[in-house]
């Protein structure tokens, strides 16, 4: 078990890094650092390694405080960012070189290496040196020499960040496997939200050097704390739509009163609201069926095969709709040349930001989702 | 091999015409120098070389002392010059380029200005600070002060070779089980090679080469090195020696450079640290 109480790590040039971090990783749980550049991640990941001391705070390791201790007396393995292989040895010696450190024979620690470079499949590049092997193959070496140990922690300082899209999903499926087959408590850096979701059980979004939310995926997706994690989480973004709290279960959005239909934990009468809704949960009519429908200026239509894909504004705000019936392409592309118009609604679930402060109040406990 | 074409080739035979024009007078210099150490009277001979093994006696009954001395001295100072400049810069240049401490700023730019100086510009206040720490008019005392004028551009010449360097590795090492020491001595020495190389050699042919602190600094030929006995044998004023002899110590002078080159000639033309995607 891996606990961070209240790290702080501020630069000499007064940049504060991380405040108020608190974090806890049971064992042989996949955790993701998730963030945008310049928010911790890495900063908390090296803290975490032991490369960078910490201002106030402390780190334990099943209970141990291991703070102050040095990266080697940590037990863990670590993959950088660019793979940072050790060019004057062959690969064979760069997976054994951890335990060259350990003081393991050259025997002893070759043939260790060479069976995880089998489970990875590159015993066949053993006798190169890392310049002679491409980008995904180095990582792969990156990724032997950090299990080689069969350390406690495994810490990946964004992977793949250096890899084409599909060796991407790739290397992802590798890592995934790998750390549940030797059920190590791995943590994850990086900034794509999608290899974030494919491979932790948990994330946590940091933004500002603070944890915005340490959730599973899946409730960070229904769920988010508040706008910065609902517009960071899901592929198209959540659409969020500027309104009104008029009276108590009323919004006025562009004009048209809409009715809440979910619970709300606190009553915001007369404040700013943001409505977040996922694409998909949006609905949309060519007919105003309903008085409560918002219309939407329809702005471009993407056909992407399995659904088209709409983008219109509401008010000032851009809307996103994946709408699954593709025969209504024709009528949409005439929407666009500005012969015709939308009508939109809310759905049945979807969260209710404030303003300016952006925390959600949707009672979820009561939504019952 | 590129493949040129026919009125590039053309142009490539002019250049190498040009070349060779320019080649000639170098060449011909290199041909007297030794057709005189090795031949007399058009016979090849190994007389010149005498002064190798033992007094060589001259024809106007002058005697020249064996080079034996001066040429340990020369090795000596040599070999003391460049292993700890070598060693010297890369504690020195590590520490600039990976630690934060007070004063790193005004170390770094007092490398730089340090260069700045002439070093005839410092020779006689060097001698008061010799005859202070009285090692005045010693090998010892001569290696000091090479060193010390040495060590700022090697120095700043390695830190930049250090600050190439990515830190992901530095940071490996320690993470894959190693102090910063042993990191440093598996990992990090290898990966500035080719500037460890690059010291070695400018450091040995500039001590190897060196005449003007000796002759400062060394007197009354107590301690004679390479440069100063070739000097004491050809002063315009007393011509010792026949021109013969002097070549010959010449080429007896070039040899050890000569083998230091070949040794190292091939991590020089390396260059490159093997970097590779994301590695470099």
């Amino acid at each position: 078990m891996i606990e961070i109480k209240n790290l702080k790590k501020a630069y000499a040039t007064n940049v504060v890094a991380l405040e108020k971090f608190n974090l806890t990783i049971q064992d042989g749980e996949f955790v993701a650092l998730l963030g945008p550049s310049g928010c911790g991640k890495s900063t908390t990941l090296n803290c975490i390694a032991g490369l960078l001391d910490p201002t106030e705070g402390e780190i334990l390791f099943d209970g141990k405080d291991v703070t102050k201790d040095a990266p080697k007396d940590r037990n863990i393995g670590m993959v950088f960012q660019s793979y940072a292989l050790y060019p004057h040895l062959s690969v064979l010696d760069n997976i054994a070189f951890p335990l060259k450190q350990k003081g393991i024979g050259k025997e002893e620690r070759h043939e260790k290496a060479r069976i995880v470079a089998k489970k990875l499949q590159i015993e066949h590049l053993l006798g190169r040196k890392p310049a002679q092997l491409s980008g995904g193959q180095q990582q792969r070496v990156a990724m032997c020499r950090a299990i080689v140990k069969e350390p406690h922690i495994l810490l990946l300082d964004e992977p793949m960040s250096n890899l084409d899209a599909r060796l991407k999903i790739e290397i992802r499926e590798v890592i995934k496997s790998i750390q549940q087959e030797l059920k190590v408590t791995a943590i994850i850096v990086t900034h794509d939200q999608e290899e974030a979701m494919a491979l932790a059980d948990k994330i946590a979004i940091l933004d500002g050097g603070r944890i915005q939310q340490y959730d599973t995926p899946d409730m960070l997706y229904e769920q988010p704390a508040n706008l910065f994690v609902a517009n960071f989480m899901g592929n198209p973004p959540m659409n969020f739509l500027k309104g009104k709290m008029v009276s108590k279960g009323m919004f006025e959005i562009d004009g048209v009163e809409v009715p809440c239909s979910v619970p709300l934990c606190e009553d915001a009468t007369g404040k700013e609201v943001k409505i977040g809704v996922r694409s998909h949960m949006t609905g949309m009519s060519f007919v105003r069926d309903d008085a409560h429908r918002i219309p939407m200026k329809v702005r471009i239509v993407e056909n992407l095969g399995k659904e088209l894909l709409v983008y219109g504004d509401v008010g000032l705000s851009e809307v996103r709709i994946s709408y699954p019936d593709k025969s209504k392409y024709p009528l949409l592309r005439e929407c666009v040349a500005g012969k015709g118009e939308v009508w939109i609604s809310l759905g049945k679930k979807y969260n209710v930001f404030t303003l300016p402060e952006g925390m959600n109040i949707v009672d979820f406990t009561k939504a019952g989702a | 091999m590129l493949d040129l074409t026919h009125s590039e080739k053309k142009k490539q035979n002019i250049a190498i015409v040009v070349m060779i024009l320019f080649v000639l007078p170098i060449v011909f210099m290199f041909i007297v120098f030794f057709g005189l150490a090795f031949f007399k009277d058009g016979h090849f001979t190994m007389k010149n070389f005498a002064f190798v093994l033992g007094p060589m006696q001259l024809r106007d009954q002058t005697t020249i002392k064996p080079i034996g001395l001066a040429l340990r001295n020369s090795i000596i100072f040599t070999l003391g010059v460049t292993c700890s400049e070598v060693l010297i810069s890369l504690l020195a240049g590590f520490a600039l380029s990976r630690l934060h401490f007070t004063g790193r700023k005004t170390i770094q730019t007092g490398l730089l200005v340090l260069r700045m100086f002439p070093t005839l510009l410092l020779l006689i206040a060097v001698l008061y600070v010799l005859i202070t720490l009285h090692i005045v008019n010693t090998l010892k005392g001569v290696v000091l002060v090479a060193l010390a004028f040495r060590l700022p551009g090697s120095t700043f010449i390695i830190k930049n070779f250090f600050d190439g360097i990515p830190r992901d590795v530095e940071n490996s090492t320690l993470v894959d089980g190693c102090t910063r020491f042993s990191g440093f001595r598996q990992v990090i020495i290898y990966l500035v090679k080719p500037g460890i190389v690059s010291i070695a050699v400018f450091s040995f042919l500039s001590a190897w080469s060196n005449f003007i602190l000796f002759n400062t600094l060394l007197f009354g030929n107590k301690t004679p090195v390479m440069a100063t006995y070739i000097r004491a044998l050809t002063r315009n004023e007393q011509m010792i020696a026949p021109y013969s002899v002097v070549a010959a110590m010449g080429i007896v002078y070039m040899i050890p450079v000569i083998v230091f080159f070949i040794i190292t000639q091939k991590q020089l033309m390396e260059g490159n640290i093997g970097g590779g995607k994301g590695v470099s």
